[in-house]
């Protein structure tokens, strides 16, 4: 499942999708690759180490664009954000959008279940600073997950 | 009577209990049935004040209940409602200031007040749960709130946090704020509705209670008011009912009717007792009534018996009477005689008396004489003055027996007086004797055998012939002693002259002896004038007993008038005999 999903991506970018550098804002594919990303530092570097690049802002390999990582475990709590330093030790499980949405619950599910997939939702832009529609990848990554969304333009 | 008899019998006709009752009431002390009433009212408004008591000691537990738990539980928990919101809005108000560019020095005061405001109703919402007077449902809606209160809480601060760098992200949270929030005012909503609603449970409790208790009074002031009237009326019939039959019977007794039914007898209480006695009175009244009519007839026997004896006697005193009355004839005509010697024997002794006064007179003519020839003896007896001596001595004699003389006619004079009424109570008695004898001899032709009045008149009559056969006596007696003393005064002036006479011998002798003897002589002749003079006096005495004896005459003329008033006297006492033996008669 998770191989064929991975291939029907590949596919996708490579029939569709521009070239990455030359967009203003990151696309799935580059959610999707960053996630990896945060997979295998969590992997090889431990867990603080991650948690502590993901949300140091300099920190290049997960700040791209739009583009950065959010960690929460399954309790709902936030411990690493990448855009928002002040969610973090917060527990937003009952976080809800603009269109009333659990958006927290259902990756949680998300990743508790499938293990990851892409949820839709209402979040603020770190650029432009305004709640826009955002497409998140989700994919669950030991006692956490892990996830890089891209707004809709 | 009958009316009272019957009243229980009529009355406990409905039922045999209601009659046992009548009996065990009627049977009690008056004392107890005078109780009854105020004894039932008592207990009556002992149940009120008891039930008064419980009503009014739940209504207070209620009402404490009210004011100092619900009320103030509502109070804290409508506050808590009130202060929860206010804080919502403030965060609110946050978000909105952190997303708007409101200075960093007044989002941080909104800060501060918001995280205060979390702490103070954290504490209020442990106060809450810290209250006595909760109930476990109060206490399992709390445990709930407090747990909502504490995500609530936990996402507040956290939002106003992220607020504090992120207002975007506040903004994100404030979905999930106001849902807890929501979370906690319905649970309080929760709260406050259930002790709305148990304080409605004690209000309405109240109520129920309070409209139970009016009904409670109502029926009990009722059915006290009943039983009370109902007992009053039961000791009206017990008592007053059968007082006025007993006042009916005592009055009847008092009028002297014996024959009267006495009800109410078997009774056992005052009433019987006084029934009891009652009767005890009547059979008395019989019993004394009985003797006074054996008493009664012995009287009337007795009376007759008496008035028989005493009809005996009157006819036994009018025969006596009569007898009396010719007996009294008799001694009239003897009295006639003995009144007619008086009058003699009183003439005879005026006549006496003048006799004695014409012998004084000579006496006096003799006594001058004496004088004379002393005068003329004076010039020649100085030598006789023995012979005057002795003639002295002579004359003193004869002035003593002179004396004695006229004593003796004094005595005449008060034996006479003596005399005076004997006389004419004798002259009296004789003039109504003689009267009293004409009468009787009348009243004897005129009433025959009714001639009754007799015998008073005939016992007056003899009783007055016994007095003058007495006075007669006396009178005699007393004649003979004035007929003495005459007798001695004739003697006694006889001896005066005697002596005068030899005085005048001696004079004679002695008047050569002592012719010169003048004053000697003169003394003589003084003494023979005292003589005289006492002659005199012994005349003028004389004249006096004349006039006493002339008095006589006109005592025994009163005599006679006394002897009429006796008659008159003797007639009234006829009447009053008359009168009397009728009522001896009629007695």
């Amino acid at each position: 499942m998770r191989t064929f999903a991975l291939l029907t991506f590949a596919a996708l970018i490579a029939m569709a999708a521009p070239a990455p550098a030359a967009n203003e804002f990151g696309s799935k594919d580059e959610a999707v690759a960053m996630v990896k990303r945060v997979q295998d530092m969590f992997k090889t570097e431990g867990a603080e180490a991650a948690f502590t690049a993901i949300s140091d802002k300099s920190t290049t390999e997960f700040h791209d664009r739009d583009l950065y990582a959010f960690v929460y475990d399954m309790s709902g709590k936030c411990v690493a954000h990448g855009a928002r330093p002040a969610l973090i030790g917060k527990n937003l499980i009952d976080l809800k959008d603009q269109d009333g949405k659990f958006l927290i619950r259902e990756m949680v599910d998300m990743a508790k279940g499938p293990g990851s997939g892409w949820i839709e939702y209402k979040w603020p832009n770190p650029i432009t600073n305004k709640i826009e529609d955002k497409l998140s990848y989700v994919e669950k990554m030991g006692d956490y997950f892990v996830g890089v969304g891209v707004y809709k333009q | 009577m009958a009316d009272v008899a019957v009243l229980p019998a009529s009355r406990a006709a409905g039922s045999s209990g209601l009659r046992s009752i009548f009996g065990v009431f009627h049977n009690l002390p008056i004392k107890l049935k005078a109780a009854a009433a105020s004894v039932v009212l008592f207990i009556c408004l002992l149940a009120l004040g008891a039930n008064a008591y419980i009503t009014s000691t739940k209504s207070a537990e209620g009402l404490r209940l009210l004011s100092h738990d619900l009320e103030p539980k509502l109070q804290d928990i409508s506050g808590l409602n009130a202060a929860v919101v206010a804080t919502q809005l403030k965060i609110f108000r946050y978000v909105s200031w952190a997303s708007n560019g409101v200075s960093e020095n007044l989002l941080n005061q909104l800060h501060q007040d918001i995280v205060a405001d979390l702490g103070r109703l954290n504490g209020r919402i442990e106060a809450l749960g810290r209250r006595t007077d909760l109930s476990a449902d109060d206490r399992s809606a709390l445990q709930s709130l407090s747990a909502k209160w504490q995500k609530c809480k936990s996402q507040a601060k956290d939002t106003v946090d992220v607020g504090q760098t992120d207002p975007a992200m506040a903004t994100m949270m404030l979905g999930q704020t106001d849902d807890s929030f929501k979370a906690v005012d319905a649970e309080i909503q929760n709260l406050a509705i259930e002790t709305t609603e148990t304080a409605n449970g004690v209000r309405t409790s109240l109520y129920a209670d309070a409209e139970q208790n009016k009904r409670i009074i109502i029926l009990g002031t009722a059915l006290g008011l009943v039983i009370s009237a109902f007992v009053t009326f039961l000791v009206g019939a017990s008592i007053v009912g059968p007082i006025k039959s007993i006042t009916t019977v005592m009055q009847q007794l008092s009028a002297g009717k014996t024959d009267v039914e006495i009800s109410h007898r078997e009774r056992r209480d005052e009433i019987g007792k006084m029934v009891q006695a009652i009767d005890v009175f009547r059979r008395n009244m019989i019993e004394i009534r009985a003797m006074e009519q054996a008493t009664h007839q012995a009287e009337q026997n007795r009376v007759a018996e008496r008035s028989a004896a005493m009809h005996a006697l009157a006819g036994e005193f009018e025969q006596s009477v009569q007898q009396i009355a010719k007996e009294l004839t008799d001694a009239v005509g003897a009295m006639h005689g003995n009144a007619e010697a008086m009058s003699r024997i009183a003439a005879e002794t005026r006549d006496k008396s003048q006799a004695t006064a014409g012998i004084v007179i000579d006496t006096q003519t003799n006594v001058d004489s004496v004088a004379q020839a002393a005068e003329e003896l004076a010039k020649s007896i100085e030598q006789l003055a023995a012979q005057t001596q002795s003639a002295r001595k002579l004359t003193d004699k004869t002035v003593a027996e002179s004396a004695s003389a006229s004593a003796n006619v004094r005595q005449l004079l008060d034996a006479v007086s003596q005399i005076v009424p004997i006389t004419g109570l004798i002259q009296a008695i004789a003039q109504q004797t003689n009267l009293l004898a004409l009468n009787a001899t009348i009243e004897a032709a005129r009433a025959g055998a009714a001639g009754k009045g007799f015998a008073v008149v005939a016992a007056e009559v003899k009783s007055l012939a016994q007095q003058t056969a007495k006075a007669t006596e006396e009178i005699n007696q007393k004649i003979t002693a004035v007929n003495a003393s005459c007798g001695a005064v004739v003697g006694i002036m006889e001896q005066v002259i005697s002596a005068i006479g030899r005085l005048g011998e001696g004079t004679l002798e002695m008047a050569s002896a002592v012719g010169q003897q003048a004053a000697a002589t003169q003394e003589i002749s003084r003494n023979a004038q005292q003589a005289a003079d006492s002659s005199r006096i012994v005349a003028h005495n004389i004249v006096e007993l004349d006039q006493k004896t002339r008095e006589n005459d006109d005592a025994s003329g009163q005599a006679l008038a006394g002897a009429k008033r006796l008659l008159d006297h003797a007639a009234v006492l006829q009447r009053q005999v008359d009168h009397f033996l009728r009522h001896v008669r009629a007695a």
